[in-house]
């Protein structure tokens, strides 16, 4: 059974203006397995965060269906509240002037912790994130981070099979990020489902075992991590010393996309299909090149291909 | 029940909380309370210009008995969605009620003794001595009367999560209702029959016209029916509080107003 599963899942908002409802998840269908950790990529108002939020039972699907192990999202909405746990990022979701234990103690009285399990369990993920040194401070004297982090804490407090994590490491310092994947690696190991929405892809690429990537309510593609780079690996770029001369040449060889300038001031060659990569190479070579190198796109780049490179624009 | 009971303690520290970041000792003495008394003895001095025998007494009751009753615990009902904390009430696997009813109700607090004072200071400086038995039943009353409109600002409360931009002119319009027509200021029977039949079901209505028995040395059965109807009146609205919460975050949930604000 997988552990998160939709189907066809549309969500649309009605529009202040009173003209077409806005349609943030457009037929969405994907699983996930028990134990995966599947990471969720987009860029801005692509959907992430409302299909984290149906799937968390905040938000009813306008049409089709989502279901947690097996429970509808709609009818079940209770039981899965008992087996899920929910950060969402920023300085939202938390009461300022509570300290961090006040926030655990609270949210555990609300998750139907025992009181001894609770008094157990609050110093333990306090201890887990990382906050035992600022348990008794307001939440307000916090920095982003360390907001992030009593968010994931919280989210843990139920001790939940399913987590979903919203932009966890938005404002984390780099150390405290690599703590943080370090912790997921470890609630993985626990046998705990993950999905996390992020825009970071080195998050996406060290912990998650898939990443679906999703734009404009649709679901473009899932994959792993690799097989997202192997998606786009026919780009496989080739960067080379020569002159322009040569880099015509090349330009007009089978299974070339494009020769353009490259970062190092030589020229990047960037292919439509692996099999074209021997025979540019042996082209090069032959050519008198000795300076040549290949690479394969990071997830970045990959993110980009499919994406479309939009800037600011959503 | 002691899951409610220990949800809605954890509510309270954070109402207890909220209450801290408002107010010091001081500024809740010298800003609040002070400012609260002021408006009331202006009530008993309006009761003593009239030179109507009792008027004077009649305005003290009513004033001090709700003295800053109302105040805060609507837009208090509010704070979780700025927050961004209702959406997690919502889908906490326990009821968010308790949550919700524990950090409104720390203004309960708040009233009872902004009344307790203003009636001891009220007393004083007016030189009313009333005999001590009933001075002592007094205290059941102002805390029932706070209690059942706690209840009401429950349900306003749950209506101002619809549109939280509301919630000072709620609170204004509440507070003007129970001090206009609920025989706090003006006797009930000086209204319309219909407008009587309206301030029965609000909060303050019954429990201040029980204060008043009390003082008066009316019986104690007469006192006590209306102390049962302020009761009443409460756990009507607070009925009425549970069933609007719930389904006005249903509603969110369907219409996405529950998301962050």
């Amino acid at each position: 059974m997988s552990a998160i599963r939709t189907i066809s899942l549309v969500r649309t908002y009605k529009s202040k203006d009173r003209s077409e409802p806005r349609r943030a998840l457009n037929s969405v269908s994907l699983e996930v397995e028990d134990g995966e950790v599947r990471g969720l990529l987009g860029p801005n108002g692509a959907g992430k965060t409302t299909l984290v939020r149906i799937l968390s039972t905040v938000l009813l699907p306008t049409e089709g269906g989502a279901s947690i192990l097996g429970r509808d999202v709609v009818h079940h909405a209770r039981a899965i509240r008992k087996i899920i746990g929910v950060a969402f990022g920023g300085d939202k979701g938390l009461y300022p002037k509570l300290t961090a234990r006040q926030t655990l103690d609270y949210w555990a009285a609300l998750y139907a912790v025992e009181a001894g399990e609770t008094r157990r369990r609050v110093p333990f993920l306090l201890d887990r994130v990382g906050l035992t040194d600022r348990a008794d401070d307001r939440v307000e004297t916090y920095s982003r981070g360390m907001k992030q982090r009593l968010h994931l804490a919280r989210a843990l407090i139920g001790n939940p099979r399913i987590l979903f994590l919203d932009e966890p490491t938005i404002g984390m310092d780099p150390i405290a990020a690599r703590d943080f994947r370090s912790l997921i690696k470890e609630l993985r190991g626990e046998g705990r489902t993950i999905l996390i929405t992020t825009h970071d892809m080195a998050e996406a690429e060290a912990v998650c075992d898939k990443v679906a990537l999703i734009d404009r309510g649709q679901l473009i593609t899932v994959e792993t991590p690799d097989g997202l780079a192997r998606l786009v690996s026919r780009h496989e770029r080739i960067d080379f010393e020569g002159g322009p001369d040569l880099a015509q040449q090349v330009a007009a060889l089978p299974g070339v996309a494009r020769v353009q300038v490259g970062p190092t001031g030589g020229f990047r060659v960037e292919l439509t299909q692996a099999e074209a990569l021997n025979p540019v190479l042996s082209h090069l070579v032959a050519a008198g090149v000795t300076s040549l190198q290949t690479s394969r796109p990071s997830l970045e780049e990959v993110y980009i291909h499919l994406v479309g490179d939009r800037g600011l624009r959503i | 029940m002691r899951g409610w009971l220990r949800i809605f303690r954890v509510g309270l520290v954070v109402g207890w909380q909220d209450f801290r970041a408002f107010w010091t000792p001081a500024t809740w003495l010298f800003g609040w309370l002070a400012r609260i008394i002021t408006s009331a003895a202006i009530w008993v001095l309006l009761g003593r210009m009239t030179q109507v025998p009792g008027q004077a007494e009649y305005l003290l009751v009513g004033s001090a008995a709700t003295a800053g009753v109302g105040s805060f615990a609507i837009a208090a009902a509010a704070w979780d969605q700025w927050e961004g904390t209702y959406p997690l009430l919502v889908i906490a696997p326990t009821p968010m009620a308790p949550a919700l009813m524990g950090r409104m109700f720390i203004w309960v607090g708040h009233w009872i003794a902004s009344a307790f004072a203003a009636f001891a200071i009220l007393m004083l400086v007016f030189g009313w001595r009333p005999d001590w038995h009933a001075l002592l039943a007094v205290p059941i009353g102002v805390i029932l009367l706070a209690i059942s409109t706690f209840c009401l600002s429950l349900f306003l409360g749950s209506l101002v999560r619809l549109a939280p931009a509301l919630r000072n002119i709620l609170i204004n319009i509440l507070t003007t209702v129970i001090v206009a027509f609920c025989g706090v200021s003006t006797p009930l029977a000086f209204w319309p029959r219909w407008l009587q039949a309206i301030a029965e079901i609000l909060p303050a209505t019954h429990g201040v016209t029980a204060i008043r028995g009390m003082l008066d040395g009316r019986a104690p059965g007469a006192v006590g029916a209306e102390l049962g109807l302020e009761a009443l009146v409460g756990l009507g609205w607070l009925a009425a509080a549970l069933a609007t919460t719930e389904a006005i975050a249903e509603a969110g949930r369907a219409d996405g107003s529950i998301e962050f604000s």
